[in-house]
């Protein structure tokens, strides 16, 4: 069965944002699956991986379906939607300073979901919290139970916050840009603890990031959000050797790389190249394509209509052009 | 560990500020009775026209010739011992006199703290849950109450609850605990009145920022229980500054209580103090706004001991003077 279904979902804040947060989106994760959700600030990747927590934006109006594990979330409330939170869906922030309160133990923490939704007993939801804690790797994990959230490091933290995750054992792992807060030799040692514990249990994980590279090397599939739409989906290493949409071989082009010489002042180094113009902010809803502003193969066709996606050969993307750039070699 | 150690050098660092609080207060209120109009020998004498030899000797009888500093010390040593002085106006000890007062304010302090805390966190609580009509009711009584001043409030409610109603005596302290109690309730009400929608001011905005927080977010996206995410995490996390303001509403409320008892001829500490003011009676002045001056500052210490209790990342050791 598959994890996460999202049909046709859109999310609309009228009352602040003049275009949706979230337009038309659908995207599945299969069981046991990594889909990389990736895009800039704004383009709509964090409210839709919210969306399989029932997590929408307050006085937000949704359309569309999300299907997780088969129950349908969108219109969820009180205790079906505290039982999806309790046992179906986790999920792994990204500021782990923020999203663990400051005031309380550690341990209270890892152990209050399992004593309020399992009904377990304290020391039984403790004797978890260690388990956990210890198959994250923290080490002296019944110390660090009696400790404060401010007596640990950003990457300890996020290692609590997986663990606290884990604890759900959630059919669905949804994980928002959850190393960007840490330091880069963290980042490698939080992902290999995430992708280990995704892989022992075979949960579907749904991973959102604005790094495109990040998302190739640890993704099944990634899609590329754009103002709030998929502009395009294909297996990871295809979307990297073969992208289609100009958004994502504009991002591609915009990545530093270090030729394989390990020369970096060798002219074969391809130049960096960005995106020009900058993101739609929230206040503008033009007609057609929001990306022919910034697209450097724009025609006319692009302003008067919203591109619909087309599926070829497991690859969908949504640009009127779509048919000319898969012929051309990219 | 680090932070147990520091606790008793903490503690002892803010009796020794505690002292020298007192020490300062004790000289300037002894030295301000003393500036005050009026001199306590003619109330002594009760204006009968007397010899200067019995002027003298009545003045001599409570060192009233001596320099001020000279008096300071003689009072204040005295007061370390227990000794308070003899009231002018009562000829009995300040210290015996206090005592059968002071249960009377303390038990009203404490009553009308258990009712302002109580109301005042219930009513910040659900404002900060409920926006809309009941949250924009709430602040709108909260500001009318805050602006009415304790001796106003009297007159209403002794109006409606006491004359009207007739639920609960206008006059009097009542025997025993429960009618005591109920003796005190609307005086408790009047000093309440005007600091509780404060508190329920405060309780609100620290209630709406704990809200918007990104792990009270978290709590939710857990399935926890909506009732426990409100306590644990943004109730919890809203007792620092809800504490704050209690300690200095609870001190404060010594002052406050004074005119009420007045108005409700209740026998505490502030008719007490109100009749030795326009008696002269030096000694009880003194004593009573000691008192006054310890409950605030101990008041204080001990939210000061409360709050790394509240928040771990406050260290004691950061709160000692260096």
């Amino acid at each position: 069965m598959t994890a996460l279904a999202i049909n046709n979902l859109t999310v609309e804040l009228p009352a602040v944002a003049r275009r949706p947060l979230v337009a038309d989106v659908t995207l599945q994760v299969g069981a046991g699956e990594v889909v990389g959700l990736v895009g800039e600030s704004g383009s709509g990747k964090s409210v839709t991986a919210r969306a399989a927590l029932g997590l929408f934006p307050p006085s937000a109006q949704v359309t569309g379906s999300v299907r997780v594990a088969g129950t349908e979330v969108v219109g969820l409330t009180g205790q079906a939607l505290r039982r999806l939170r309790a046992e179906q869906v986790a999920m792994v922030f990204q500021d782990p300073r923020a999203s663990i309160n400051p005031l309380r133990r550690v341990g209270d923490f890892l152990t209050e979901a399992l004593r309020a939704n399992r009904g377990w007993s304290k020391a039984k939801a403790l004797t978890r919290a260690v388990e956990l804690l210890t198959e994250v790797g923290i080490a002296q994990p019944g110390v660090a139970v009696r400790k404060y959230p401010h007596q640990f490091s950003g990457g300890m933290l996020q290692r609590v916050m997986i663990a606290s995750a884990l604890a759900v054992e959630p059919v669905l792992l949804l994980a928002d840009e959850p190393t960007t807060a840490l330091d880069v030799t963290t980042q490698a040692e939080i992902l290999a603890t995430l992708l280990s514990a995704q892989a022992e249990r075979a949960m579907a994980m749904l991973f959102v990031t604005h790094d495109l590279e990040l998302a190739a090397t640890i993704c099944d599939r990634i899609a590329v959000m754009y103002a709030g739409r998929i502009v395009e989906e294909q297996p990871a290493q295809r979307l990297f050797d073969a992208p289609q949409h100009p958004y994502t071989r504009g991002l591609l082009t915009a990545t530093p790389k270090l030729p394989a010489g390990g020369d970096a002042a060798s002219s074969d180094v391809a130049p960096l190249v960005p995106v020009a113009g900058r993101p739609l902010s929230l206040a503008e809803n033009p007609a057609g394509c929001a990306f022919a502003p910034r697209c450097p193969i724009v025609v006319d066709d692009c302003a008067a209509a919203t591109p619909v996606t087309r599926v070829r050969d497991g690859a969908s993307v949504a640009c009127h052009r779509a048919d000319e750039l898969i012929g051309r070699d990219a | 560990m680090g932070a147990a150690a520091s606790i008793p050098r903490f503690v002892a660092g803010r009796v020794g500020g505690l002292l020298l609080t007192v020490g300062v207060t004790s000289f300037l209120i002894f030295s301000a009775t003393h500036l005050a109009p009026g001199r306590p020998e003619e109330f002594l004498l009760r204006g009968r026209p007397v010899s200067p030899e019995a002027l003298a000797a009545v003045r001599a009888q409570y060192h009233l010739d001596d320099p001020l500093l000279v008096q300071y010390w003689r009072w204040i040593t005295g007061v370390f011992t227990g000794d308070f002085g003899r009231s002018l106006q009562f000829r009995q000890d300040v210290g015996g006199l206090l005592a059968s007062r002071l249960p009377t304010t303390l038990l009203l302090v404490g009553y009308a703290s258990l009712m302002i805390v109580l109301v005042g966190l219930l009513l910040g609580v659900v404002a900060a849950l409920r926006p809309g009509k009941l949250d924009r009711s709430i602040m709108l009584i909260s500001t009318v109450a805050a602006a009415t001043p304790g001796f106003v409030a009297v007159i209403p409610l002794s109006a409606v609850f006491a004359v009207g109603l007739g639920w609960f005596p206008v006059f009097g302290n009542g025997e025993g605990l429960l009618d005591r109690l109920w003796h005190l309730t609307l005086p408790a009400v009047a000093v309440a009145v005007s600091v509780v929608g404060l508190l329920a001011r405060v309780t609100r905005s620290a209630m709406l920022a704990e809200l918007s927080r990104e792990h009270v977010e978290v709590a939710r996206s857990r399935g926890l229980p909506f009732g426990s995410v409100v306590r644990r995490h943004a109730l919890r996390n809203s007792l620092g500054p809800i504490t704050t303001l209690s300690g200095l509403i609870v001190a404060g409320l010594f002052v406050a209580t004074f005119v009420i008892e007045v108005a409700f001829g209740l026998s505490g500490l502030g008719s007490l103090l109100v009749t030795a003011v326009q008696a002269k009676d030096f000694p009880v002045v003194q004593a009573i706004t000691m008192i006054g001056v310890l409950a605030f500052v101990v008041t204080n210490l001990l939210v000061d001991l409360l709050y790394p209790l509240i928040d771990p990342r406050v260290s004691l050791r950061a709160g000692v003077a260096r």
